[in-house]
């Protein structure tokens, strides 16, 4: 963002310098701190081990709140914040929202209006949510059972993910259930200045995961960001104690790994599988090292050949890619990523964030995958 | 997991060796916490990260190695902070590269000065007021602690030799 | 020898004689200061920073108790860009007992310092980090002042007001004539003529003296003290006992300063303070008992200045040692007219006892003139702060500096050259040309750079060469980067382990081959 933005004053300053002068006096909180991606790279390049992100989040909610933004633009931040909520509308009415997200009047108002940057394509809402599809999936011939936590994409604009998360895990032998109740992780509302709704939603799912790991379930996701929310941001800038079911909370990618390379769980491939794929490596991923796994799991599927990219950011940071003023910076931020992708000349991509994967096939019109669609299209059902 | 050789620190001599390796036809994997040192003089080691990954070498970005594990003299793991305690990476051979103090190869408080990943032998004067000349512009001893190694180069720990692990860079001792 | 005959010349540049120059200047007597380093070089920028409400001092010393209230609340109002009205807050541990707290109430309030008992808990919810133990704590009006920038803010008014600041020059010997002093001889071999000659050189003060054949028993007492990175606690927080090392605690900008100690050293030593590891040791030990998270926090480096403290007997043996205000008239005391002598005090009691010196200066010289001071606001606090359209780089400076940013070019030097203490390019430039700096370490005393939690190590290349420009000679820069590494280093070594000392490796990989 410093590259790219002379406003943001980078993480030094934003975070552990400026925080000096904030316990001296709240009114040296920069607005210009709203410009941090959270992509946390901060953290992962800082030779002392200090929670710069953590930092300048916690700030944003200590001593931001006076910058809430006012009229429509608050508005548009709401409603982006509010993943569940526009999302339970939107999924009935889908095809109509969808035309309607991209005729060329309605986006010329919404950029000029209320500020959603009009080269955004909202992803596109699903007509049948996933929670639905799900309930009429009979997982009762199973004796050994994960739970997933499916997140918002997945559930409103996405199912396609979540049917292959279930048909993995169905043959590997195990049942899927899913949480007693689940929320939006908050990531979006944490970003977007509303920490009390996000806290009191992340309570909620601690709650679920509690009972879920009680029962003996390990829970299971199919997106970095909310897994890093649940796991990292609850705790550390929420306040939100979770050390107790924090190692039960996973990437599906990093359990079928370890189960697959210990020998736990078999899946048949298929033999006739070729995909030339590149990894992008999520900031959030990166963060908690994950990719590890995921990269792993990608080169023992048969039929893959993968080239891990450099660890660059895509740019988009969830929602704040979606607001005008910021759709320059984005997109700068992302270009050295978008190039390293176009000269490897892949047929996919694969990442394990959703908000990566519309800005890059907005940007460079290579096709995104997770590790999870790729892992489910090389098994045999 | 399993790597042929686990390099701990991804700076500029650990990015080194990690090439080497590399070329050779080995399986590594490089745990790179923080930016180096050298980066701040001369670049961050990030672009030689990119290379790495390309020629297959895992690289570990903002992990730590937390401790190394040891049995009758041999390095059998490693247990890094992103991966937590019950998935120590393993190899057949690791390399030492963390750097000095900057970069926390080395950590000390008032009396001490140890190595932190494997507990290897520091050389260093327990006296805390002769780790510094008053003159800033003299030789400073603290600059040339490091670990102890034995004739092969391999580190020693409790005064013996860790025969699969070696050290690179500014960790070594002069 | 200089054709001009001041009225009065003083020599010393810390607080005190700041703080009379500037009297005298507003009363009209034609005045010069002497200094033989930089303004606020010795003891005044080796403290606390502490704005003393009297609390500390009202059980045994109930004079300087009201002279500290008293003088608390002037600067508050003259200085108010100096202050910062943390307040303070008295704690008392169990092994301190409470039978001192109630002592210490009623002694407060007999000396007009208010002094309001507060329950554990509510103390705890007012500084988290304080010592969960405690079981009683004193809320008084202590304060945190900056002492730079007070002692600079006397000076600037005692020139606007006419007098001179003759900086980097020794006072050699006191001129006399016919056993009156007439003046003073400088290191530059000049000769200076005044009606009345002050000695306000704090510990240096009994060299002088001691030439012209005036005895004054002085001993010098160190005190070493602790800064650490950043601020733990909002409140100025001391221990509820009896005086002891390592009480208290100051939030001063954007760190925190942990001291004293007290230790009677040789005179001879007083030319090179600098903290040991052993009091460093005890700093550290008895900081943790008032904030326990002091033992995590990170130290940036560690330092010593020494209090003039004056032994009221001459033959005394100490016992007698007063660190109240002391000024003494040679002409009657010891027979020797035209000298003075302005000494001990407090920081905080600086502009009473300039005022105190002034009033004798002036009945001296038959000047009928009244003291002003304490009604005056001192430059930086003179009203309102202009605005700014996009104020975030100046923000500290405005802190800093009051007032006095309107003579600072933001549109020029807007940049942030400290990160550390968000110093801008135009503090640099206005240092240059109020205070006349040689090198970074003076630029540091005026305006903060390099103070910070990298000790310059990351700017000092950039500030360098800033002010090698601001000077006109670009070539100075790498002399200017050497002076302060080796300055800089001094205060780092007595603490040279943990974070410090990765620092250190940091400072040596990236300047000892460039430099």
């Amino acid at each position: 963002m410093m590259e790219v933005n002379p406003d943001y004053p980078g993480p030094k300053k934003a975070g552990p310098d400026g925080e000096r002068y904030r316990l001296k006096d709240p009114a040296f909180f920069d607005y210009a701190l709203k410009y941090c991606l959270n992509c946390k790279r901060c953290e992962v390049a800082c030779p002392s081990d200090v929670h710069i992100g953590d930092m300048i989040q916690s700030a944003r909610i200590k001593y931001g709140s006076q910058a809430k933004v006012k009229g429509l633009r608050g508005v548009r931040d709401w409603a982006l914040a509010s993943t569940d909520l526009v999302g339970s509308l939107a999924s009935p009415v889908a095809p109509v929202v969808n035309e309607v997200l991209q005729l060329k009047p309605v986006k010329s108002v919404m950029h000029g209006m209320l500020g959603v940057d009009k080269h955004r394509t909202f992803p596109e809402y699903a007509s049948k949510k996933f929670v639905s599809w799900f309930l009429k999936q009979d997982q009762s011939a199973f004796d050994k059972f994960v739970t997933y936590f499916h997140g918002c994409y997945v559930n409103y604009n996405y199912p396609k993910q979540g049917q292959d998360f279930v048909k993995i895990m169905n043959a590997a032998g195990y049942g899927v259930h899913l949480l007693e109740k689940e929320k939006c992780c908050g990531v979006a509302l944490m970003s977007n200045g509303f920490a009390a709704k996000a806290r009191k939603q992340g309570a909620l799912n601690l709650n679920s995961i509690r009972k879920a790991v009680a029962a003996g379930e390990p829970v299971l996701t199919t997106s970095s960001t909310c897994t890093f929310t649940m796991r990292d941001e609850y705790p550390d800038v929420l306040g939100l104690e979770n050390a107790d079911v924090r190692d039960n909370i996973m990437l599906a990618t990093k359990w079928l790994y370890e189960k697959l390379s210990s020998g736990e769980i078999k899946l048949k491939f298929r033999k006739d599988f070729k995909m030339k794929v590149v990894y992008h490596t999520a900031c959030h991923m990166q963060k908690m090292g994950w990719q590890l796994y995921s990269i792993e799991l990608l080169r023992m599927i048969p039929g893959v050949t993968l080239t891990v990219l450099d660890q660059n950011c895509c740019g988009i940071a969830g929602t704040f890619g979606f607001k005008k003023e910021n759709y320059g910076y984005t997109q700068k931020i992302g270009s050295k990523l978008f190039e390293d992708i176009c000269t490897s000349n892949p047929e996919y991509v694969s990442t394990d964030c959703e908000t990566c994967k519309w800005q890059i096939e907005m940007s460079t019109g290579v096709p995104v995958l997770n590790p999870i669609e790729i892992l489910a299209a090389a098994i045999e059902a | 997991m399993k790597f042929d050789v686990i390099i701990i620190g991804g700076g500029w001599a650990g990015c080194t060796e990690a090439e080497k390796l590399a070329e050779a036809g080995s399986k590594v994997c490089v745990i790179s916490e923080g930016l180096s040192l050298a980066s701040v003089r001369y670049e961050t080691p990030y672009s030689r990260h990119a290379g790495l990954q390309k020629a297959g070498v895992t690289v570990l970005r903002g992990d730590r190695a937390e401790r190394g594990i040891i049995e009758d003299g041999k390095v059998t793991g490693v247990i890094t902070r992103n991966l937590g305690e019950g998935e120590p990476l393993t190899a057949d051979r690791y390399v030492l590269a963390t750097g000095k103090f900057f970069s926390r190869g080395l950590l000390s408080d008032k009396e001490h000065i140890w190595e932190p990943v494997f507990g290897a032998d520091v050389d260093y004067d327990p006296d805390r007021t002769k780790w510094f000349s008053q003159d800033f512009e003299a030789d400073q001893p603290f600059m040339k602690f490091g670990v102890k190694t034995d004739a092969k180069g391999h580190v020693l720990v409790d005064g013996k030799s860790i025969v699969n692990l070696t050290a690179v860079g500014d960790i070594c001792n002069e | 020898m200089s054709a001009k005959e001041y009225d009065v010349i003083i020599v010393g540049g810390g607080v005190t004689g700041a703080a009379t120059v500037r009297d005298c200047a507003l009363r009209g007597l034609s005045t010069l200061l002497i200094e033989r380093g930089d303004i606020c070089d010795g003891a005044s920028g080796r403290n606390h920073g502490l704005l003393h409400s009297g609390a500390r001092y009202a059980v045994t010393d109930r004079e300087g108790a009201e002279e500290c209230i008293r003088e608390n609340r002037i600067l508050r109002r003259i200085a108010s860009n100096c202050v910062e009205q943390t307040e303070g807050l008295f704690i008392s541990l169990p092994e301190d007992g409470l039978d001192y707290q109630a002592n210490f109430i009623k002694k407060c309030r007999e000396a007009g310092i208010s002094a309001e008992a507060i329950d554990p808990k509510e103390a705890l919810r007012m500084e988290p980090a304080i010592n969960p133990n405690i079981i009683g704590a004193v809320k008084v009006p202590d304060a945190s002042v900056d002492p730079f920038r007070l002692v600079d803010a006397h000076i600037l008014d005692a020139q606007r007001h006419g007098a001179d600041i003759l900086k980097f020059t020794a006072v050699t010997e006191l001129v006399k004539e016919g056993g009156r002093v007439v003046g003073v001889k400088t290191s530059k071999g000049d000769i200076i003529r005044a009606r009345e000659v002050v000695l306000a050189a704090g510990i240096w003060t009994a060299g002088l003296a001691q030439a012209a054949g005036v005895k004054i028993g002085m001993m010098p007492s160190k005190g070493a003290l602790i800064i650490y990175g950043h601020r733990v606690a909002k409140m100025v927080i001391n221990r509820c006992r009896k005086p002891a090392n390592a009480d208290i605690l100051v939030p001063g900008d954007v760190v925190s300063v942990l001291g004293t100690t007290s230790d009677k050293v040789p005179v001879e030593t007083c030319d090179d303070m600098h903290a040991t590891p052993e009091e460093v040791n005890l700093l550290m030990r008895e900081g943790e008992q008032l904030v326990p998270c002091l033992a995590q926090t990170r130290i940036i480096r560690a330092y010593a200045g020494v209090r003039p403290l004056v032994v009221a007997d001459p033959a005394g043996d100490g016992r007698n040692v007063s660190r109240g205000i002391v000024l003494l008239d040679h002409e009657t005391r010891d027979g020797i007219p035209g000298l003075i002598t302005i000494t001990g005090g407090k920081l905080t009691t600086a502009r009473l006892m300039a005022e105190m010196a002034t009033d004798l200066i002036c009945e001296k010289l038959g000047s009928s003139a009244r003291c002003e001071t304490a009604n005056k606001p001192l430059p930086g606090s003179e009203g309102r702060v202009p605005r700014f359209k996009d104020p975030f780089n100046m923000r500290a400076a405005i802190g800093r500096h009051g007032t006095e940013v309107s003579r600072m070019d933001f549109v020029k030097g807007g940049e942030i050259l400290c990160e550390c203490e968000h110093v801008t390019r135009a503090e640099i430039a206005y240092a240059v040309k109020q205070f006349g700096v040689r090198n970074i370490s003076d630029l540091r005393r005026h305006t903060r750079i390099g103070m910070g939690t990298c000790q310059g190590s990351y700017c000092i290349q950039k500030v360098a060469e800033a002010l090698a420009e601001e000077l006109g000679d670009s070539s100075r820069a790498g002399e200017f980067v050497r002076e302060y590494l080796q300055e800089r280093w001094k205060g780092m070594t007595p603490v040279l382990w943990g974070d410090t000392l990765r620092e250190a490796e940091y400072m040596h990989k990236v300047y000892k081959n460039e430099i």
